[in-house]
């Protein structure tokens, strides 16, 4: 404050304009994370190498698939055998 | 892995709010609650003859724009349209700006784009209201004087909501960015979820074992995205377009279960880098934009006579809360315009209540399908140290909270209809009828958000095609035609009550 202008300080320019340049270094630096960001993630998904289905995750979709199977058969007997009135 | 928040990304999409909320002690869920819950209470003063909120606006069908507007109670009939327009914005903004200020939001901001936000889908709205576009009946175009309508009805006008939304998002990118503070599609539907429970309890109470069977023919929902779609498309995902274990399980869960808070939650059980689910949230918003845009047509033309397994597809094809519910409320619109001109008039409520009953179910287990593929990943496929396996209390935790006001409100409602004198269960309809119109005011601001997020330019972005294409393949080729086949095994046949 000593070596500004005292009109600049007491109408609170230095704070405005202190936070005029954060926020614009705010801006662009996050802007070059997002498109820093969207590279990284586009290479990624075009060079990924293909990770095969482990034995763990082919026993989640058949258990998954299995139960679901079963449980919707059980559910429309039941759905069969008391239907809702009207 | 590079350390990325949602934040990053949401910057210009999903999540722009986050940052700020990390530290917040309310979340958007209990807020919700919050909130749906003083409406609801506030409403059921008018039992006790006391009317606190009827000045909130309605809007009717019109040809003369003077009769477009009006509070909902006739207690307050001398406020006149405008004024309770007027009373409407300024109540949802100091109530909204609250909710604002206890997430750490800018207050001041939050205000000010909530003002855009209010008045540019109110407009919408009352556009979509317009006879041209609303009439339904040839009665109706008499009494207006018009020769044609397009016969959308009038919770159409959503359509409209959503279509500016969409216009802004897509060459408004520098508005859509100054008003993203209030662009909360997430928040208003959960809002709007928690007033429907008293809605559907009215509805429901007259027929309440009708009801119940509908309400169990959700399970069968349950089943279906957790055990058949999440596996089909996580299959798919990983065989056939070779994505990562850490992409394809957020992915599954957004496509097959619900949406953005699903991808979300999945993305954390299994310690997948936040960008991950955040991507896969915006391609969840503009795809339920082309599903809202495109099924509730396809119901009212070829589900016209079977309006539950119209309400049920909804509820089960179309993804995040917000659009499900909204499609169901248009998809109920539609339904009963086309049957009220042949003559059959069903009770309203019941499509919706459907809709959203199936996506309640549905989100109710989202904490504890994240349990399961957490504990599957921590312990067998990415082996993480004890401290940072799943545990138990992530089920709590990434429990959907505003369900329970969506049950508070559902069984208050219940009790106050089947439960009291007559001369107090008569007055509950309309009572929770001005809950009710608040409700449609958040389903409006919700369409209109979802369409301010939906940047259509993220589908073309090189690299993310692929990720599209999943989503095209899965929710096209198979989640809606799964989806239709189920609500037809379990809801065809069945009708709602006809309006007495």
């Amino acid at each position: 404050v000593d070596f500004l202008q005292r009109h600049h300080a007491t109408a609170r320019e230095l704070t405005r304009r202190q936070s005029t340049i954060q926020k614009n270094l705010e801006i662009e630096m996050s802007q070059f994370t997002d498109s820093d960001l969207r590279q990284e993630l586009r290479d990624e998904l075009r060079s990924a190498t293909v990770e095969p289905l482990l034995p763990i995750e082919k026993k989640l979709i058949a258990w998954s698939l299995g139960i679901g199977l079963t449980l919707l058969v059980v559910l429309a007997v039941i759905n069969h055998l008391y239907p809702p009135g009207s | 892995m590079s350390n990325v928040y949602v934040t990053d990304i949401g910057s210009r999409n999903l999540a722009p709010h986050r940052a700020a909320e990390a530290g917040a002690r309310l979340n958007e869920d209990w807020l919700a609650v919050i909130l749906g819950l003083t409406i609801f209470v506030l409403a059921l003063a008018a039992l006790v003859h006391v009317d606190l909120i009827g000045w909130v606006v309605s809007t009717s069908v019109w040809s003369n724009f003077g009769q477009a507007l009006g509070p909902v109670s006739k207690t307050y009939a001398s406020l006149g349209g405008f004024d309770a327009l007027l009373a409407t914005y300024a109540a949802l903004t100091i109530v909204l700006s609250a909710a604002a200020a206890a997430l750490k939001t800018d207050v001041k901001r939050f205000a000010l784009a909530f003002t855009a936000v209010f008045w540019i889908a109110y407009a919408s709205w009352i556009v979509g209201n317009f006879a041209n576009f609303a009439a339904v009946t040839p009665a109706e175009q008499q009494k207006f004087g018009i020769s044609w309508s397009l016969k959308l009805t009038n919770e159409g006008a959503y359509i409209f909501a959503l279509i500016v939304g969409l216009v802004i998002a897509n060459f408004l990118p520098r508005f859509a960015e100054a008003i993203k503070d209030a662009v909360r599609p997430e928040l208003y539907i959960k809002i709007a979820i928690v007033i429907l429970g008293g809605f559907f309890a009215v509805t429901a109470a007259g027929k309440l074992s009708f009801a119940g069977s509908i309400l169990l023919r959700g399970v069968a929902a349950i089943v279906e995205a957790y055990l058949i779609y999440w596996a089909v498309v996580y299959f798919i995902a990983r065989k056939w377009f070779g994505f990562s274990r850490e992409w394809s399980a957020p992915l599954a869960a957004g496509i097959s279960i619900c949406g953005i808070s699903a991808a979300i939650a999945i993305g954390g059980s299994i310690r997948a880098r936040p960008i991950v689910p955040a991507l896969v949230s915006s391609l969840v918003l503009v795809f339920a934009v082309i599903e809202v845009l495109i099924l509730p047509f396809v119901a009212q033309t070829w589900l016209a006579h079977e309006p539950l397994v119209a309400g049920a597809w909804m509820g089960l094809a179309v993804k995040t809360d917000g659009a499900a519910v909204a499609a169901g409320g248009i998809t109920e619109s539609l339904i009963l315009a086309k049957n009220a001109a042949e003559g059959i008039h069903y009770q309203p409520g019941w499509i919706l209540g459907t809709a959203a009953a199936i996506k309640v179910f549905i989100d109710i287990f989202i904490g504890v399908w994240a349990f399961v593929l957490g504990y599957i990943w921590t312990n067998h496929i990415n082996v993480t140290p004890d401290a940072d396996k799943a545990k138990l209390k992530e089920i709590w935790q990434r429990f959907p909270k505003f369900i329970i006001g969506f049950v508070i409100t559902f069984v208050v409602g219940l009790y106050l209809a089947l439960g009291t004198p007559a001369d107090v269960a008569k007055n509950v309809p309309a009572a929770i009828g001005e809950a009710n119109t608040f409700r449609v005011i958040f389903f409006i601001l919700t369409f209109f958000s979802i369409g301010v997020l939906s940047n259509f330019k993220a589908l073309w972005r090189e690299g993310f095609g692929k990720l599209a294409a999943v989503y095209l393949v899965s929710l096209f080729g198979f989640v809606i035609w799964v989806g239709l086949l189920i609500s037809w095994i379990f809801f065809n046949g069945i009708t709602p009550p006809l309006a007495s």
